[in-house]
C-alpha cells in the first residue's frame, strides 16, 4: 500500500554565519509512521527539525506538507499545518499548572469542557498526568508528558520529538514508547530525534542519518542493523568494542560499610550499603535513574549528611568538610541532567573554571589566574577541545567540550579515587571514547574508578565489576566477565538480589580489607555514637 | 492548505551574535550625544534662552564650584562601588541608602553626645572621630547583614527586604532626631562648629573624594584578584558550582554583604564628619537609587562607573544652574534630563544586543538567530 507523505523537505539548506548547518537536506515523512533522525552531536538534526517547528527558516529548498509547498515562518506557522515540536529543554511556564500551560497559547477561546477534551486525550494515548500540578513540582518525565499533550491539543499530526529519552529512565521510556505507538496507530506522524541506536532499532520504522549537517541516507529500521547505522552516522568504520584494560588491581582504598543516606524530601535513598574500591579497578554502577546515584556520590564527597562508616586507606573520613576530602585525593564529577548544574560555572572563562577546586590551594588573598590559564591551556592540547581562547565563558563551547574540560579538571587534580557520573551523558560517539580513554588511562595508574552510567553495553565492557542498585540496594557486585545484560537487568529491576541468593558471597566486603573486623567494629560503633549525639 | 502571510510585523527584532567594541562605543555615544542634545534643546524652550547660552550656564554651573562636583560624583560612585559585590552574586542589594542613613545617624548621635565635652570640657576631638567611625561601620554592617542573614538562613528575598530596610532607616533617623530634639540635648538649628569635623584638608570635600578613590581602586582589585571576588562570581553564577567545590554559600552571602555594608559605614561617616554634619531622612538623597542604575549600567567596571557618575553629576548640576539663573521653580529640569539620558542609555543596550530589520525582505542574512 502506498502510503500518505505527510511532510517533505526538499534540499534544505541553512547557513549559521557561513557554516553550513543543513546543506541540501532531503526528508519525507509518511503519514501513521516513527521516522528516527540519527546524527553525532552537531550533525543539524536540531536545526532541521527547529525549521520544520518555525524557529528558522531555511535559506535554500522546500518544505511541502501534505503535497502542497507551505511557507513557515513562525512556531504559530508550524501549528497551522499541524506540526508541533517538544523541545530537548521544554518551553513551559514554572509557575503554571499543566492545565495552563497546556492551554496557554491557544486560539480558541477554553470552556469547561477544554478540561475534559484534554483528559480524554491523555486517556486515549494512556498519559498519566495530574493537570492541577504546577510545572516547578514535576519531573522531567511528568513535564515531558505535558509538552506532548499540549502539542496533541493543537491538533498536530505531526509530532517532532527531541531527544525525549535522554532525561528519562528506563521504564519512562517504556512508558513513552507506548504512547508513541499508540499515536503511530492514529495515523499521526512522529519523527524522534535520538543517538541512541537501540531505540531506533525498537521504536522507528524508518531511518534518517545525518552527518555533518548532510544528508546520508534513510534506510528501513527491519532492513539494517545497529552496526551499520553506525557506520553511516560516523562516516568510518569505528571500533564498536571499548577496552577493558586488564591490570593488577590493588588494596581497596575506598571500603563503605553501612551507608545509608537520605533524599532531599527525607526518603531513603541508599539503605544498607557496602561496597569497596581498589586502585587499578573500574566499579560500575548500574540502576535505574534516580534509585540513589547521586546520593551516594554526594555522600561520599562530605556534601550529603548519611550514616555509616568509610574508610580512605584504612583511615575514616566521616565528617570530613568537601574542601578534606577533596584534598585527600577524592575527586567526584557528576554530569547533571541539564549538563551544567554542577561543577562548572557556566559565565565564567575556561580559566576560572579550572581553578574551581584549586582556586584556595596557593597562598596569600589573590586567585592565582597564571596558574589557571597554564592548567586551561594544557587541558585544551590534551583532550583536543575546541575553544578559540582560554578566556571564553565556558557555556558558549559545545557540550562535548564542556565535558572534557570537567572531566579533565578532575583529573588535573592527581586524585587516587575518581567518582564519576554520567561522564559520556549527551556525547557523541567520539567524544565518547575520548572520555574512555582519559579513565582508562588513570586506571594504568592505580587509580580506583566508580563509574555511574546508563548505557548496559557500555559498562558491560568497559568495568571490571559492576555494583547494581535497586531503590538504594544493593542487589551485588559482579564481575563484568560472569555475566551477561539479563542477569543485570533482573537485578536492576529488583527481581533478582543475588545478596539474598548467595548469602555467604559478603558483597561489597573486601576479604583483604585494610581494616581487621574488630577495627570495623569499633569504628562502627565509634560512628553510631556520633550520630545518635547529632541527633539528641 | 494555503497559509496567509500578511501579518507580518513591521520590523522584526534579531539578537546581534558579536559586535565589535567600536559599534557598541559608537551606539552609545550616538544614544547620549542625542539624549544630551535634546536636554539642551528642551531646557532652551523652557527658561526661554538659546541652547548655547544654555550650554554656557551648564558649564558655568559645574566650574564654579569644581569641588562640590567632584565631591557629588564621588558620591554617586561610592554608592555604586557599595553594591558592585552583592549584585555580581546575584543578591540585589537595595539597601545602600538604609545602611548610610542609619551609619550617619550613629556619628550624629555621637556628635550630640560628646559635642559639650568636645566644644567646652577638653575632650579630644579626634577621639571623638574614631568613635564615631567604629560606630558608623558598625551601624552599616549590622543593617546590611540583618538581610543577608534571612537570605543565608531563610532563602527570604533580598530586593524587597532591604527595600523595606530603608523605609525602617529612615523612620528610625527622624523618631532619634526627634527624641534628641525633645530632650534639649541638642538644638537642631545650633550646631557645634567643631565636635565631629574633620579637619579640612586643601578643600572640605577633598577628604571624602580621596578616600572614595581608595575604597574603589580597592574593591576593583577585591573583585578581580582575590579569592574572595572569585568566589563571589562562582556564587553568582552558580549557587549549585559553587557548594559542590565546597564554598561556604551562607559564609560568602554574610561575608560580602559586611563588607557592602561596611563601605556603606565608611560614607555615612564621610557624611557626618565631612559634609552635612547631621543626619535626615534625605542624607545620601536619591544617590541611593541612583547609585544602582550607574553600577548596573557600567556593567560594574569601576572605571566605567566613574566616567557615568561625573557625567550624571556635570548634567545635574549643570540644569540646577539653568534652573535657578532663570528662575524656574526648584530644580524638576535637572530631574527630566536625568531621566531622559537614563532613558537614551537604556535604548542603546536594546540596540548593542538586538537589532531590527524593517520587513520581512527575502534572503536576508538573520545571522542564523531571531
Amino acid at each position: 500500500m502506498e502510503k500518505e507523505i505527510a511532510i517533505k523537505l526538499v534540499n534544505i539548506s541553512k547557513r549559521f554565519k557561513n557554516i553550513y548547518a543543513n546543506k541540501n537536506v532531503n526528508l519525507t515523512l509518511y503519514k501513521g509512521e516513527v521516522l528516527s533522525v540519527l546524527g553525532e552531536n552537531g550533525s543539524g538534526k536540531t536545526t532541521l527539525m527547529n525549521m520544520l517547528a518555525g524557529i528558522y527558516q531555511p535559506e535554500e529548498g522546500e518544505i511541502y506538507v501534505n503535497g502542497e509547498l507551505a511557507s513557515i515562518h513562525s512556531p504559530k506557522d508550524s501549528f497551522k499545518y499541524g506540526i508541533g515540536m517538544v523541545h530537548q529543554h521544554f518551553k513551559l511556564v514554572d509557575v503554571f499548572t499543566a492545565y495552563e500551560n497546556i492551554i496557554l497559547g491557544l486560539d480558541r477561546k477554553t470552556s469547561k469542557n477544554t478540561i475534559n477534551e484534554i483528559k480524554a486525550i491523555a486517556q486515549r494515548y494512556g498519559f498519566e498526568v495530574d493537570l492541577k500540578k504546577k510545572i516547578h513540582d514535576m519531573s522531567v518525565s511528568e513535564k515531558q508528558t505535558v509538552e506532548i499533550i499540549k502539542v496533541l491539543y493543537k491538533n498536530a499530526n505531526v509530532l517532532i520529538l527531541d531527544e525525549p529519552t535522554a532525561v528519562l529512565t528506563p521504564q519512562e521510556t517504556n512508558k513513552l514508547f507506548n504512547v508513541i505507538k499508540k499515536m503511530r496507530e492514529d495515523n499521526k506522524s512522529i519523527i524522534i530525534i535520538t543517538h541512541k541506536l537501540n531505540e531506533v532499532m525498537e521504536i522507528s520504522d524508518r531511518v534518517t542519518i545525518l552527518r555533518k549537517g548532510e544528508y546520508i541516507t534513510t534506510l528501513n529500521t527491519n532492513e539494517t542493523n545497529e552496526k551499520e547505522l553506525t557506520e553511516y552516522m560516523v562516516g568510518k568504520k569505528i571500533d564498536l568494542n571499548l577496552e577493558r584494560l586488564r591490570i593488577q588491581a590493588t588494596q581497596p582504598i575506598l571500603e563503605i560499610r553501612d551507608l545509608n543516606v537520605l533524599k532531599d524530601d527525607g526518603t531513603v535513598a541508599i539503605e544498607h550499603l557496602d561496597f569497596y574500591l581498589r586502585g587499578g579497578q573500574i566499579l560500575g554502577v548500574a540502576g535505574i535513574a534516580g534509585c540513589g546515584q547521586k546520593e551516594m556520590c554526594e555522600a561520599i564527597v562530605g556534601l550529603r549528611k548519611f550514616k555509616g562508616s568509610i574508610t580512605h586507606f584504612g583511615k575514616s573520613i566521616v565528617g570530613f568538610s568537601p574542601e578534606k576530602i577533596k584534598e585527600i585525593g577524592i575527586s567526584m564529577s557528576f554530569i547533571p541532567e541539564d549538563r551544567l548544574g554542577l561543577g562548572l560555572a557556566p559565565n565564567l572563562s575556561i580559566t576560572d573554571n579550572m581553578l574551581l577546586k584549586t582556586y584556595n590551594d596557593n597562598k596569600g588573598i589573590f586567585v592565582d589566574r597564571t596558574r589557571g590559564r597554564k592548567e586551561a591551556e594544557d587541558l585544551i592540547k590534551r583532550y583536543n577541545v575546541v575553544a578559540p581562547s582560554t578566556e571564553v565563558p565556558v557555556k558558549n563551547l559545545s557540550g562535548g567540550n564542556i565535558q572534557k574540560i570537567l572531566v579533565g579538571r578532575e583529573i588535573g587534580t592527581n586524585p587516587n579515587v575518581i567518582i564519576t557520573a554520567y561522564p559520556v551523558r549527551g556525547l557523541d560517539i567520539n567524544s565518547s571514547y575520548m572520555i574512555y580513554d582519559i579513565l582508562n588511562e588513570e586506571k594504568a595508574k592505580n587509580t580506583a574508578i566508580l563509574f555511574i552510567g546508563e548505557d548496559l553495553d557500555v559498562l558491560m565492557t568497559f568495568c571490571d565489576k559492576i555494583m547494581v542498585l535497586c531503590h538504594g540496594k544493593n542487589m551485588g557486585i559482579i564481575h563484568t566477565k560472569n555475566t551477561n545484560k539479563e542477569e543485570i537487568g533482573l537485578m536492576m529491576t529488583g527481581a533478582l538480589d543475588l545478596t539474598q541468593v548467595k548469602k555467604e558471597e559478603k558483597y561489597g566486603i573486601a576479604e583483604d580489607s585494610r581494616l581487621s573486623e574488630d577495627e570495623w567494629k569499633k569504628l562502627r560503633e565509634e560512628d553510631q555514637k556520633n550520630e545518635d549525639r547529632e541527633q539528641s | 492548505m494555503k497559509i496567509e502571510n500578511n501579518h507580518d510585523p513591521l520590523f522584526t527584532v534579531f539578537k546581534r551574535e558579536n559586535i565589535t567594541k567600536k559599534q557598541q562605543f559608537l551606539i552609545r555615544f550616538i544614544a547620549i550625544a542625542t539624549s544630551i542634545l535634546f536636554s539642551i534643546i528642551l531646557c532652551s524652550i523652557i527658561v526661554k534662552k538659546d541652547p548655547f547660552t544654555v550650554l554656557g550656564i551648564i558649564f558655568q554651573g559645574v566650574f564654579i564650584d569644581p569641588w562640590r562636583f567632584l565631591e557629588n560624583s564621588a558620591l554617586l560612585l561610592a554608592f555604586g562601588v557599595a553594591i558592585i559585590a552583592p549584585f555580581k552574586m546575584r543578591y540585589w542589594n537595595m539597601g545602600a541608602m538604609g545602611s548610610v542613613m542609619v551609619s550617619a545617624l550613629a556619628s550624629y548621635v555621637l556628635i550630640n553626645i560628646f559635642k559639650n565635652w568636645v566644644d567646652n570640657e577638653g575632650g579630644s576631638n579626634a577621639l571623638l572621630l574614631i568613635m564615631m567611625f567604629a560606630a558608623s561601620i558598625i551601624a552599616g554592617i549590622i543593617w546590611s547583614i540583618i538581610p543577608a542573614i534571612f537570605k543565608a538562613l531563610f532563602n527570604t528575598n533580598e530586593t524587597l527586604f532591604t527595600l523595606m530596610m530603608n523605609y525602617i532607616a529612615s523612620a528610625l533617623t527622624l523618631y532619634v532626631n526627634y527624641i534628641m530634639a525633645k530632650e534639649q540635648k541638642l538644638n537642631p538649628g545650633i550646631v557645634s562648629f567643631y565636635a565631629g569635623f574633620f579637619p579640612t584638608i586643601i578643600a572640605p570635600q577633598f577628604v571624602p573624594i580621596v578616600v572614595i578613590i581608595i575604597i574603589t581602586v580597592l574593591m576593583t582589585i577585591y573583585m578581580n584578584k582575590t579569592k574572595h571576588g572569585y568566589e563571589i562570581s562562582v556564587l553568582g553564577d552558580s549557587p549549585k558550582t559553587a557548594q559542590y567545590v565546597g564554598m561556604k554559600n551562607k559564609k560568602i552571602i554574610i561575608r560580602t554583604l559586611v563588607l557592602s555594608g561596611l563601605i556603606c559605614g565608611i560614607l555615612g561617616f564621610l557624611y557626618i564628619s565631612c559634609k552635612d554634619h547631621m543626619a535626615s531622612d534625605s542624607t545620601g538623597g536619591s544617590y541611593g537609587f541612583t547609585g544602582v542604575l550607574v553600577g548596573w549600567l557600567s556593567n560594574f567596571n569601576t572605571i566605567t562607573m566613574a566616567i557615568v557618575s561625573m557625567f550624571l553629576t556635570f548634567i545635574t548640576i549643570g540644569t540646577e544652574k539653568v534652573c535657578s539663573v532663570s528662575n524656574v521653580g526648584n530644580s524638576y529640569i535637572s530631574s527630566i534630563v536625568v531621566g531622559i539620558i537614563f532613558f537614551s542609555i537604556l535604548i542603546s543596550e536594546f540596540f548593542i544586543r538586538y537589532r531590527l530589520v524593517v520587513k520581512n525582505k527575502k534572503n536576508v542574512d538573520t545571522g542564523g538567530v531571531r
